[in-house]
């Protein structure tokens, strides 16, 4: 019999283990146990995975449309998201499972609905809600139970957007800072959750691109998840 | 009719011999359409195995490289239609690098001089050349059908070859594959005087074609029944279409908005009007709730919808639903909700297939569908056997209902976007609605779990599902015992495709018994080494190895042993 092994992808040769010696239960990591147990397994995995603790708000944002989560829910579902950071903001590879055909002709078809919407410039539809001329997108601030909607439709520019959030929110803060869109001293940092589930800082794109692509906003007193922004994008 | 002498004569046991001339059975035979019928056939004695060598026109081979084109062509010198399978089936998400093989040129060489009156052949998941598409269009003359299905290697050069010499094609269907396209030039290669065609399937290619071209070939093939065209044919463009073809009786439109005018419309209506014998849509890009309203006359017979590229929202979904009474299969887009879905319930009672695809497929977003669709589809439709539902959460109690509703399920596919995901309500693992789903559907064919699963899963598996042939499993288990409790429990298993679960060598090797008689087994991200993989070729009999994937004769084990293949 022909014996011929080897290994296609050399970059991350594997350990070889003896058999007898290999004890499943020690190296993998689990479904079941759902916390910090849960480690990448270095000699099995891609050195990219990454796993993230369930603790994470953002990345485990229950996305149920007309439920408000303040409850903090998010923070106790006990399952854990592997997530590649290879730069672009994918998922899992080949997850979920459906055809690469599929996914450009789906990922097209937002393209060209994204393009008909900015096309429309102020008479913005948004198909969610049926009413035209207008662009609701639901606003949370970080530790207050009620979220509010705002109508992006209504504003021209970061300014205008920010000045309607704090009146919105202000009575939220313990101190009302004059600065919400400083990363570095202000006490709130803006983000929005873009078309792909990636949350980003408010500001960094023309207004018009943030338009096509922003699907709802948060609100964060900075320090805290700030630092897992970062970690996620970047 | 005077007996013949059989080719095989089995001297003293005439009367266990078949009292048919070989002419009669071979004729009999000749109604014996399933493939897996014909291997029955094939094994009952030597005559009815050499009748059926001699009377079979049509193979169909699961794994390309479980027989060589050589045996195969010694066995069957009579062959008309081939239907080759080649490589796993996670290789359509990118599992599986490129270069890893299921090259069609070889067999094509092969069929080139055993089988020169081939007319049809069908691949899915070969690499596909446009060398081995000339070579093709050359080297058979009564060439009749071509379908590739998730093939890669060609472009859109190649099937202007095909279009240029296969004189006598009727079928060209072209579906989800990864080529080069170059352009639309293809569709224009048709011979002016060429008119057999009777199946056109160009939708998933992008670049547009001429209008022009398309007019005139649908004018002149009168035979034409299928049209599934792509998104570069506009409304307008379609009324013409369908003036010119009313006798389709499956249409895939092109995009679906444009701003017409009302005397468009109106034509647009009246071409829709003319066709009744539609018995499968799908296209519908970009649907513009606008214009759907045209639909309406052509869907009274339609048993397929395919909505799957059409952003449609619960509105107008629930109003072009009544139109289609006899739907049974249904693809749709998660963007029509449980709001849609409730509504398939209530007006779709014939629906056997329902297949839910997500708009975002990403981990993590939002919107969708959820259980409670899914419960209110399987209340209205209690002959749902099959159903593919993409969701962001699941309860074990909405399964349980679904399956009480509908026992019947052959194929249950669900696939809960957020892997290890519990019971949103319970907080629990999955294991309870898989069980239920076994327990009450003892016809199931094909499984796909997902959702946070323990091994109980497994074990309710290997206990109740006796009739599985598929399993697909992902982020799933605690251990080997679950992928043991599936191997020693599924007799009928011929599939099983494992990805990220915590299976390892003492899993693998516990399958030694029953990989013989299963066509492949799929391994990533699992934490198999090398060490388990050298003692399964060892064990295995006549194992041809290579790695990173372990090639069996006949099986297909493929083990991949690193966290993700490299793109």
């Amino acid at each position: 019999m022909e014996l011929q092994l080897g290994l296609a992808l050399p970059s991350n040769p594997i350990k070889d283990l003896d058999l007898n010696k290999h004890d499943p239960k020690d190296e993998f990591w689990t479904h079941s146990c759902c916390s910090t147990k849960n480690k990448a397994h270095k000699q099995s995995f891609d050195e990219d995975f990454e796993i993230v603790s369930p603790t994470l708000p953002l990345l485990s944002w229950n996305d149920k449309p007309n439920d408000d989560d303040g409850n903090g829910k998010s923070l106790e579902n006990n399952y854990c998201i592997i997530h590649e950071s290879n730069g672009e903001g994918d998922g899992i590879m080949g997850w979920p499972p459906i055809t690469r055909c599929r996914r450009n002709l789906l990922h097209l078809l937002h393209q060209q609905q994204q393009q008909q919407q900015n096309q429309n410039g102020r008479a913005q539809h948004d198909r969610r809600d049926g009413r035209p001329n207008s662009m609701y997108v639901k606003v949370k601030m970080e530790g207050v139970a009620i979220g509010r909607k705002v109508n992006l439709s209504l504003h021209r520019s970061y300014q205008t957007l920010t000045n309607t959030l704090i009146a919105m929110f202000g009575e939220f803060s313990s101190d009302q800072g004059d600065d919400k869109r400083s990363n570095n001293g202000g006490r709130y940092t803006l983000t929005y959750q873009d078309r792909d589930g990636n949350w980003l800082l408010l500001g960094d794109i023309p207004w018009q691109t943030f338009l096509g692509s922003v699907q709802r906003l948060k609100i964060l007193r900075s320090g805290g998840s700030l630092a897992r922004v970062f970690r996620r994008n970047f | 009719m005077a007996s013949k002498k059989k080719r095989n004569s089995t001297e003293g046991k005439e009367n266990l011999v078949s009292p048919f001339p070989d002419e009669v059975l071979e004729c009999v035979l000749g109604f014996v359409m399933s493939h897996r019928d014909r291997s029955s056939v094939s094994l009952v004695c030597k005559d009815w195995y050499s009748a059926d060598r001699w009377s079979r026109t049509h193979v169909f081979i699961g794994n390309c490289y479980s027989v060589s084109p050589e045996i195969l062509v010694r066995r069957f010198p009579n062959i008309r239609s081939v239907t080759l399978k080649g490589k796993p089936r996670f290789s359509d998400f990118n599992l599986v690098p490129a270069n890893w093989g299921a090259d069609i040129q070889s067999w094509l060489e092969v069929f080139a001089s055993a089988y020169p009156h081939l007319e049809e052949l069908r691949l899915k998941r070969m690499t596909v050349t446009d060398e081995s598409l000339e070579f093709l269009a050359h080297s058979f003359p009564n060439f009749k059908a071509l379908a590739l299905v998730s093939c890669d290697g060609f472009s859109t050069d190649g099937l202007a070859t095909i279009a240029t010499y296969c004189k006598n094609l009727t079928e060209l269907d072209i579906l989800e594959n990864g080529i080069e396209d170059l352009g639309g030039g293809w569709l224009s290669c048709f011979p002016e005087n060429f008119s057999s065609l009777e199946i056109l399937n160009f939708a998933n290619l992008n670049s547009e074609v001429s209008f022009d071209a398309l007019e005139r070939l649908v004018t002149r093939c009168r035979s034409l029944k299928v049209l599934k065209a792509n998104k570069s044919v506009t409304l307008e463009q379609l009324q013409r279409l369908l003036s010119r073809a009313p006798q389709l009786v499956e249409l895939g439109s092109g995009s679906f908005s444009q701003d017409l005018t009302f005397q468009q419309y109106a034509e647009l209506k009246n071409a829709f009007n003319n066709c009744r014998n539609l018995h499968t849509l799908s296209g519908l890009w970009e649907a513009s709730s606008l214009y759907l309203p045209a639909l309406y006359p052509a869907c009274v017979n339609l048993t397929f919808l395919n909505l799957s590229y059409a952003s449609l929202q619960s509105a107008e979904f629930a109003k072009l639903l009544p139109n289609c009474p006899l739907l049974r299969r249904l693809w749709v887009l998660d963007t029509v909700e449980d709001k849609g879905l409730e509504a398939v319930g209530s007006s779709c009672p014939l629906l056997e297939e329902l297949r839910v695809f997500p708009a975002e497929p990403v981990v993590g977003g939002g919107g969708g569908v959820t259980e409670s669709g899914f419960v209110a589809v399987s209340r209205g439709c209690r002959k749902l056997h099959y159903t593919l539902y993409f969701c962001r959460q699941m309860t074990n109690a909405a399964v349980a209902t679904v399956v009480q509703n509908c026992p019947d399920f052959t194929h249950f596919r669900v696939c809960i976007m957020n892997p290890c995901q519990p019971d949103h309500l319970t907080n629990e693992p999955m294991d309870e609605a898989f069980g239920s789903v076994v327990k009450t559907c003892t016809k199931l064919r094909r499984l796909a779990v997902s959702g946070l699963l323990t091994d109980l899963s497994f074990e309710y598996i290997g206990r109740y599902a006796k009739n599985l042939e598929t399993l697909s499993v992902a982020f799933a288990g605690s251990s080997d015992r679950g992928m043991q409790c599936v191997l020693e429990g599924c007799p009928k298993l011929r599939k099983l495709e494992i990805r990220d679960c915590p299976f390892g060598n003492v899993a693998l090797l516990s399958g030694l018994e029953r990989y013989e008689s299963m066509r492949s087994l799929w391994m990533s991200a699992c934490t198999v080494t090398m060490n388990g993989c050298r003692l399964l070729a060892r064990e295995m009999p006549r194992a041809k190895k290579g790695c990173p994937s372990l090639r069996s004769h006949p099986l297909r084990i493929i083990i991949s042993m690193h966290g993700r293949l490299s793109r």
